[in-house]
């Protein structure tokens, strides 16, 4: 087993260079005068929820390891370790993942975990740090088991998240327009992720990659970002608190407190708790599908259109 | 322990030196309502097509309430930093709505909004916006139970 598989996990050693880069960041835009917005709050309360995730992690890393280790362990065959069977466990793990985030904004049990990141007005490099707390509980590392039955080692597999998750850092930023168009076709860029970022509704539920847009592109997921529709970043209903405990656990209140509603059939509790986020009972809330609806009847002329 | 102290602390230190960088470099600029156009702004964003009725700023400028046409509920716009934050005020949405002099203090059942407050020119603005929350609500109450 190579042994830089063993030690500190890899986005660790990265994070020195997330903060000089946020720093850089900063100063650019200063200098600038623009290609982003920074408010202390709001970045403050990006970083710490990074913390926490990390710290969680740290606490409960190993519940996910065991699972895919027991998945590895009964695997028919075990793969070797080398630079063919990493790229490929490279390329698994960011399909995996495009499946597990597209799972994220699907379902609101998964959302209540993912609704985090999220949660900011702003799109700049702390925003890829403001990572959730309960991403075991959302159940989502259920996707990688296939990768350990196929005999990839768990730890090569850690080893390859860590690389999608530090190449997801660089691209939160309002600093970069676009990329070279053959890198844009194949790679997820600033570009595209600030699509995903944005709570317009033309461009609500797009561009799931981690690393290759390839896969929102394969699937019937990609919106570009255009130039007569800037990007909005947040949700579709703001927080209205910087508390970090609440931006964590927020989604998780607003399930309990709909679930658990007089009157409700166990079919609708049950909705309230999978379904996708939005889905209500009665007339309270809206899901994305029914926003671009209501998008599409005010504008109809972009009926068709890429995300509508 | 060990593990996290050696997360935890340089993670302090870099949030204060980026907090700090921000404030120095002036970067933030705070949400100040001195008219009616950022109000107007968000709530084209949010409710593109409803047509508004009026706006009232509170004093401290740093909240507004909508009323808006055709009987829909009013909204709630609140600063948030460099941003703003809105909330319909449906009956259901509202938890508390209590008012003293020009002070109206709106709480709603929403675990990520603090109590707010709205501070009006005089005690007759704020009993007027008062009552007119408190019908629409009203209105919207029995307008379900019709339903």
């Amino acid at each position: 087993m190579p042994e830089f598989l063993q030690g500190t996990p890899i986005t660790t050693l990265a994070a020195p260079f997330f903060v000089l880069l946020i720093i850089a960041e900063i100063i650019l835009i200063k200098v600038r005068g623009k290609g982003g917005e920074y408010e202390s709050k709001d970045a403050a309360t990006s970083v710490l929820m990074g913390v926490g995730s990390t710290v969680v992690d740290g606490l409960l890393g190993f519940v996910s390891v065991a699972l895919l280790l027991a998945a590895y362990n009964i695997a028919p065959a075990k793969l070797p370790i080398n630079w063919v069977t990493g790229i490929a466990c490279f390329v698994l793990i960011d399909i995996a993942y495009y499946w597990i985030h597209r799972y994220y904004h699907r379902s609101r049990w998964g959302w209540a975990a993912h609704v985090i990141h999220h949660s900011s007005q702003h799109y700049n490099l702390t925003t890829a740090l403001r990572q959730t707390w309960s991403g075991l509980l959302s159940g989502g590392v259920l996707l990688f088991v296939p990768i350990a039955l196929m005999g990839f080692h768990p730890l090569l597999m850690g080893f390859c998240y860590g690389l999608n998750l530090i190449y997801q850092f660089w691209f939160h930023t309002e600093m970069i327009d676009k990329t070279p168009r053959w890198f844009e076709a194949i790679m997820n860029t600033p570009s595209h992720h600030r699509v995903h970022h944005a709570n317009n509704p033309r461009y609500l539920d797009s561009n799931y990659a981690g690393v290759f847009i390839v896969w929102d592109r394969m699937f019937g997921t990609f919106v570009a970002e255009r130039t007569d529709d800037a990007p909005r970043y947040g949700l579709v209903s703001d927080l209205g608190t910087f508390n970090p405990l609440r931006v964590a656990t927020h989604e998780y209140v607003g399930i309990i407190k709909d679930a658990s509603q007089k009157g409700l059939s166990l079919k609708e509790r049950l909705f309230y708790i999978f379904a996708e986020p939005g889905w209500c009972h009665d007339e309270g809330r809206k899901s994305s599908r029914q926003i671009k609806a209501d998008y599409v009847a005010l504008h109809p002329q972009h009926k068709g259109d890429p995300g509508l | 322990m060990h593990d996290y102290i050696i997360v935890l602390v340089p993670s302090l230190v870099a949030i204060i030196i980026m907090v700090v960088l921000i404030k120095m470099t002036r970067l933030e600029h705070l949400v100040r309502f001195d008219d009616e156009a950022p109000v107007r702004d968000t709530m084209d964003a949010h409710f593109e097509g409803q047509a508004i009725e009026r706006i009232v700023l509170s004093e401290d400028q740093q909240s507004a309430l909508v009323f808006m046409q055709n009987g829909a509920p009013p909204v709630l716009v609140r600063a948030f930093g460099d941003r703003m934050v809105v909330r319909v005020l449906a009956p259901k949405a509202i938890k508390d709505l209590s008012g003293e002099d020009t002070q109206l203090s709106i709480a709603l059942n929403d675990f990520t909004w603090p109590r707010t407050k709205i501070i009006f020119a005089n005690a007759a603005a704020r009993t007027n916006a008062q009552s007119l929350i408190s019908t629409s609500a009203d209105h919207s109450k029995e307008a379900s139970s019709h339903a």
